[in-house]
């Protein structure tokens, strides 16, 4: 399974890092500020200024729009987004396969049970209790994975994508269970699981997204590493990693951002698979430039497909997840085939 | 196959009392290790590699040479016995002290993702620049060394999955030579390289080992060229060392007889006089 780089490239230095990440957020912006003008109401982007910036001249009912509605909504975007893009790179890189992704993988799955669970037993289903068991549902669907597709120290890669889709299955069965035996009013809670943004709230907004940003900077700090296990974890080994511990610390981390991103979007499928594949295309297989890249670009792209879920059936809303999936789908059937 | 281990009566080699004395860079006390349980790949091997020293082994397909260098790399840890680096115990290195002391060519690597010849090449010099996000000037300036000393810097910005077995070789090659270790293992350095590069190769590593008295631990198939450039030579047979001393004790019709089942006619190269190996038809 082999990726051709676009264009040749000379190694990495500060100073292109640097360039790439100031053009990515200087993009990211700029989708910031589509998101929040775009939608069933046009809001004129002088309005859009005015609204943060807590502008009078602006009329009331746009300010709610612009602040109340849709703000949550981009940033909701902004960090599912970049989450699933950093997860999906992690796992690609430590089980050398550009087809691994946290839904491929059913680790989003995984997270969604958790989350459901806690829901059911009515934790206070508070903005603490469901970010953390949808962790404990991914990691522990990351674990069963590895688990079956290792087989002889060997990691078999068809082995390990049927395990993952498998056992996505399942746990959807379960999903679909849980939710069949639900009350009506559980029923309407569980709806947003189904991978949507619409239930974006301020106050998880204000606990998934400090906690994503952290564990990327960590992960950012071993890109290194990243690029010598990418290449074998012997390989990686001989040139001075400590493996087993990178890969415990690396599987963790990503199925911590996986069921935060899980906890407040539901399953939304493929960014994982289509974002790092961009970056790859864009900026080489360097995962100093790809975790950054991954990060914005993810980003910038789910507040594009969120808003092409508001608008496409205008004032009805599809689920962003089917967005992903019809440009994530075909992406994944072309990459197999060119594996 | 190994039905049982093997025990050859004796291990010959007047020359391991004769180096007795020099520094060892590794010395491996009885070690062994088995893959799956009670079939042993690495039986009972005792060995001592001298610092600067250029070492051979050789031996028939599954005799255990692949396991032994992962073993003094600490890829895999061996059941029984110890390995000392340096006259301390293996294990008490850190990983990235290890690698910067131990480099490692890997016999078949099957990249992934398509990092470029000086990407790959740079990746040497992680053992000496943790902790910090990117390579300096010095670090480019050895990785660009060693490849122009391994005839890849033409490469440099092609991606590492388009190049052919050979070139690829010889990018890990120079990547293992970026690290700047003490001690380089080759795992079958010359399986794909044509005639032209498995001089080049074995040259450069000569002259590495002479000249800045790197110690080259290198397992081969082919006799000749080991007979040509190396110190010594060690036969594993079935996971124990059949023989170990100079080429010319070691490659004997009665040694090659005993360790590959075949009959070879032996006569000496005409310019260095090392044993030269012909197969009988």
């Amino acid at each position: 399974m082999t990726f051709r780089a676009r264009h040749q490239r000379t190694p990495l230095t500060a100073g292109r890092l640097a360039g790439i990440v100031v053009l990515l957020s200087a993009v990211l912006t700029i989708f910031v500020v589509i998101g929040l003008s775009f939608g069933s109401v046009g809001v004129p982007l002088s309005h859009v200024f005015g609204a943060l910036t807590g502008s009078d001249a602006v009329p009331a009912p746009e300010r709610t729009i612009v602040v109340g509605l849709r703000l949550p909504r981009v940033l909701l975007a902004m960090i599912v987004g970049a989450g699933l893009s950093v997860a999906g790179l992690v796992f690609q890189a430590l089980l050398r396969n550009p087809l691994a992704e946290p839904y491929i993988l059913g680790i989003s799955s995984g997270g969604t049970v958790g989350a459901l669970v806690a829901l059911s037993l009515s934790l206070g289903a508070s903005v603490i209790t469901t970010p953390v068991a949808s962790f404990v549902g991914s990691a522990a669907v990351m674990l069963l994975v590895y688990l079956l597709a290792h087989r002889r120290g060997q990691l078999d890669t068809y082995t390990l994508l049927l395990s993952g889709v498998m056992i996505g299955a399942f746990f959807n069965a379960a999903v679909l269970l849980i939710i069949a035996v639900s009350n009506q009013e559980m029923r309407n809670a569980f709806l947003w699981l189904m991978g949507n943004l619409s239930n974006a709230r301020m106050e998880s907004i204000a606990i998934v997204g400090p906690a994503l940003l952290a564990t990327s900077i960590f992960l950012l700090l071993n890109a290194k590493a990243y690029n010598l296990i990418a290449t074998g974890e012997e390989s990686a080994m001989q040139l001075g990693i400590n493996v087993p511990s990178l890969k415990r610390f690396s599987y963790l981390a990503g199925s911590l951002i996986t069921g935060l991103a899980v906890s407040v979007s539901g399953v939304v499928g493929f960014v994982g698979l289509i974002i790092p594949h961009v970056c790859r295309m864009l900026f080489g297989p360097d995962h100093r430039v790809l975790l950054p890249a991954s990060l914005l670009v993810g980003a910038s792209f789910m507040i594009l497909a969120d808003l092409l879920a508001r608008v496409v059936l205008s004032p009805a809303e599809i689920p962003v997840g089917a967005v992903t999936a019809a440009i994530g789908a075909p992406l994944f059937v072309y990459l197999l085939k060119r594996s | 196959m190994c039905a049982s281990p093997y025990r050859p009566d004796r291990v010959s080699g007047f020359r391991a009392q004769f180096f007795g004395s020099m520094m060892s860079a590794l010395a491996v006390h009885t070690i062994s290790f088995s893959y799956t349980q009670n079939v042993p790949t690495v039986h009972d091997v005792s060995l001592e590699v001298h610092t600067g020293e250029f070492l051979t082994l050789v031996g028939p397909n599954g005799s255990g040479k692949t396991t032994m260098l992962r073993l003094l790399d600490r890829i895999l840890l061996p059941d029984r016995g110890r390995i000392l680096l340096n006259g301390k115990d293996l294990g008490s290195y850190s990983r990235a002290e290890l690698a910067r002391k131990i480099a490692f060519v890997p016999q078949e690597p099957t990249p992934q993702f398509p990092y470029t010849v000086a990407e790959v090449v740079l990746m040497g010099r992680s053992p000496h620049t943790r902790g910090s996000l990117f390579e300096n000037a010095h670090d480019r300036e050895i990785a660009l060394s060693m490849m122009q000393l391994t005839d890849t810097g033409h490469l440099a910005e092609k991606p590492i999955t388009a190049l052919s077995g050979g070139e690829r070789q010889r990018v890990y090659i120079a990547r293992a030579l970026a690290q700047q270790p003490e001690i380089i293992l080759l795992d079958e350095p010359n399986a794909h390289l044509d005639i032209a590069h498995q001089v080049d190769v074995f040259r450069i590593l000569k002259r590495l080992n002479t000249k800045s008295g790197l110690t080259v631990i290198s397992v081969s198939h082919d006799l000749n060229l080991a007979a040509s450039y190396s110190d010594r030579i060690a036969i594993l047979v079935c996971g124990s060392l059949l023989a170990i001393g100079t080429p010319k004790e070691v490659l004997t019709q009665f040694r090659i007889r005993e360790a590959f089942q075949t009959d070879v006619l032996i006569d000496h190269h005409p310019m260095n006089h090392a044993p030269r190996i012909t197969l009988v038809p």
